[in-house]
């Protein structure tokens, strides 16, 4: 072997370790905020008695009872630790502070080279945190097909605005947070990553970031991008053919096949308010041809509500592609759809 | 994926019937001579490789910074004939490049020829179907200036001047572009100098033919900005 194979391989075991020792430090800390919630005189149920042995609502410390439970359920907390494609690492945690309460979450997401990003959910307000200080880079409420900016007190310390590469490390983290909920079943809801569309150009945005990761119910996924029924009734139907057809030669080519059969369905509506496999280059310029070197792709757009964008991401595997880069995503959008005021990325899945 | 070989099968027919019509570059064939409108017919890859798409695509020439050899600009998709029983463009469809090359000269050249004058591509940005076009505020100015109309783009500059007067982002590559081109127009429109315009046009076209396989088939003409009334 190589001296540098061998290099390599110790750089990644070093990844390795520093990400399993964030996820351990992290767990050690929520398991201090839990601490704090609870009290250990607090009474239980009964043995024997339905929840028998979880704590008893309406008793409890000064911030109430505090439970963790499974993603999914409705009636019991959770943790739940994902590693994304990437070798980012999404740890979960589902907390209420009351069992009249709805669910609170936070993610924190763990990138390959070890730097972390926390997102703190609470109703429809999330706080997206630095990982390493706690500093907040975001606060944001989704209201409909937007999100709105919270005031919050900023570190004196933290530089302001975040700089640009603090921004593409937050857009990141969301993208790969939009994945891991995205690849959940159970809830009923749809993970929506929604960002006004000045994120994405560089220089362009405002002054704090603003980007929303989280599940949205079918009511409000209608309102927000009309024809998410349209295409996710397009690519079943494009799945359904690919597969009774046969031929393809493994899951890359089942892929590629549903992809190419969803985008000639979208283009034969003739719609332009829905467009299908567009490619763009990172330059200002128009589209490009498919395949076009150093090209980005995105599946499906919609603009149904002129100040939004809907982008639909076809996930065809459990295993696919990277997912594109939220930057480049919202540059292209930008591009093609000028005049939009909100971004809305959804990932779709043949059901 | 859908070769150049296989591309080769439906534009040799065409070149072959149709006078006026070059290969440039991958995909594409033009319309010649070349003017101030790009106007071409693009056989596009898909993710699928048994899949194509033909389209017909306009692109005006005269835009700073574009790639007329990639950009596809605004475009329609072709559709299979009424009486085809496949409804997507198949290679493995013996029928499909008959179809391709009958739709590209019944429907697809026809449009294009009717759109080789900028008058005529502009009036395709007043349909709705193309507003997305019309949003995209700085080339729309271009294309008003190109036409002569120089109070529309007047009022388009003196809403986009505001935010871009001072050089708040020197690291983004989108808002330098946008600035550059208002800045370099900035002067002879507010002065109504139809002649500083043109100069100023025709070298942004001229960047963008001369040196690339079209150059040959390009003929530098007025723009109607030099020819309109007033």
């Amino acid at each position: 072997m190589s001296r540098l194979d061998t290099r390599r391989q110790r750089l990644a075991a070093i990844r390795s370790d520093l990400a399993e020792l964030a996820v351990e430090v992290e767990l050690i800390r929520v398991e201090r905020v839990l601490a704090r919630k609870y009290s250990p005189d607090q009474p239980r149920e009964p043995a024997g008695q339905p929840g028998g042995g979880r704590w008893a609502s309406g008793h409890g410390g000064s911030d109430g009872p505090a439970t963790m439970g499974s993603p999914g359920s409705h009636d019991s907390p959770a943790t739940e630790e994902v590693v994304a494609e990437d070798g980012s690492r999404v740890l979960s945690l589902r907390i209420r502070s009351h069992p009249s309460q709805d669910w609170d979450e936070q993610h924190t997401v763990t990138a390959p080279d070890g730097t972390r990003t926390v997102f703190e959910m609470s109703g429809r307000t999330q706080t997206v945190r630095d990982g390493e200080t706690g500093e907040i880079l975001s606060r944001s409420t989704l209201s409909g097909n937007r999100v709105e900016p919270e005031a919050f007190v900023q570190d004196a310390r933290a530089p302001h605005p975040p700089g640009k590469a603090k921004l593409a490390e937050l857009a990141e983290a969301a993208r790969t947070l939009l994945s891991v909920l995205a690849g959940r079943s159970g809830s009923g809801d749809t993970a929506v990553f929604v960002a006004p569309a000045s994120e994405y150009i560089s220089g362009d945005g405002p002054n704090d970031p603003v980007i929303w990761v989280g599940g949205v119910d079918q009511d409000e996924l209608d309102n927000a991008c009309p024809r998410n029924g349209e295409v996710q009734a397009i690519l079943d139907q494009s799945a359904a053919e690919v597969k009774a057809w046969g031929h393809f030669t493994g899951p890359q080519d089942y892929g590629n096949k549903v992809h190419a059969l969803a985008a000639a369905k979208i283009r034969a509506l003739q719609d332009p308010n829905l467009v299908a496999e567009t490619s763009y280059l990172a330059n200002p310029m128009p589209d490009v041809p498919y395949g076009t070197l150093g090209s980005y792709r995105l599946d499906a757009l919609e603009n149904t509500i002129p100040t939004t964008v809907c982008v639909y991401d076809h996930k065809t595997g459990d295993r696919g592609l990277r997912p594109r880069r939220a930057v480049d995503i919202g540059y292209m959008v930008k591009k093609n759809f000028p005049h939009a005021k909100n971004i809305i990325l959804i990932e779709v899945r043949p059901r | 994926m859908t070769t150049a070989r296989q591309i080769e099968r439906i534009f040799a027919p065409l070149i072959k019937r149709n006078e006026g019509l070059v290969v440039s570059s991958a995909g594409f064939i033009w319309l010649t001579p070349v003017h101030h409108v790009a106007c071409r017919v693009l056989i596009e890859r898909s993710s699928d490789a048994d899949i194509c798409w033909p389209q017909w695509a306009l692109l005006h020439t005269f835009i700073p910074g574009w790639n007329l050899s990639i950009s596809i600009g605004e475009r329609g998709q072709l559709q299979r004939p009424a009486s085809s029983k496949e409804r997507f463009w198949r290679w493995s469809d013996p029928s499909m490049i008959d179809d391709a090359v009958s739709v590209i000269e019944t429907e697809a050249l026809p449009l294009l020829h009717s759109m080789r004058k900028l008058e005529a591509f502009a009036d395709l940005f007043e349909d709705g179907d193309y507003r997305r076009r019309r949003e995209w505020p700085v080339d729309r100015m271009i294309f008003e200036i190109a036409l002569g109309n120089l109070d529309a783009a007047r009022a388009i500059w003196h809403g986009l001047a505001p935010d871009n007067r001072e050089n708040r982002h020197p690291d983004s590559d989108s808002f330098q572009q946008t600035r550059n081109k208002i800045l370099a127009v900035a002067d002879p429109l507010l002065a109504g100098d139809r002649a500083a315009l043109a100069t100023i046009l025709h070298g942004w076209e001229a960047a963008n033919i001369r040196g690339t396989k079209i150059e040959p088939y390009w003929e530098p003409t007025p723009f109607p900005l030099e020819t309109a009334p007033g």
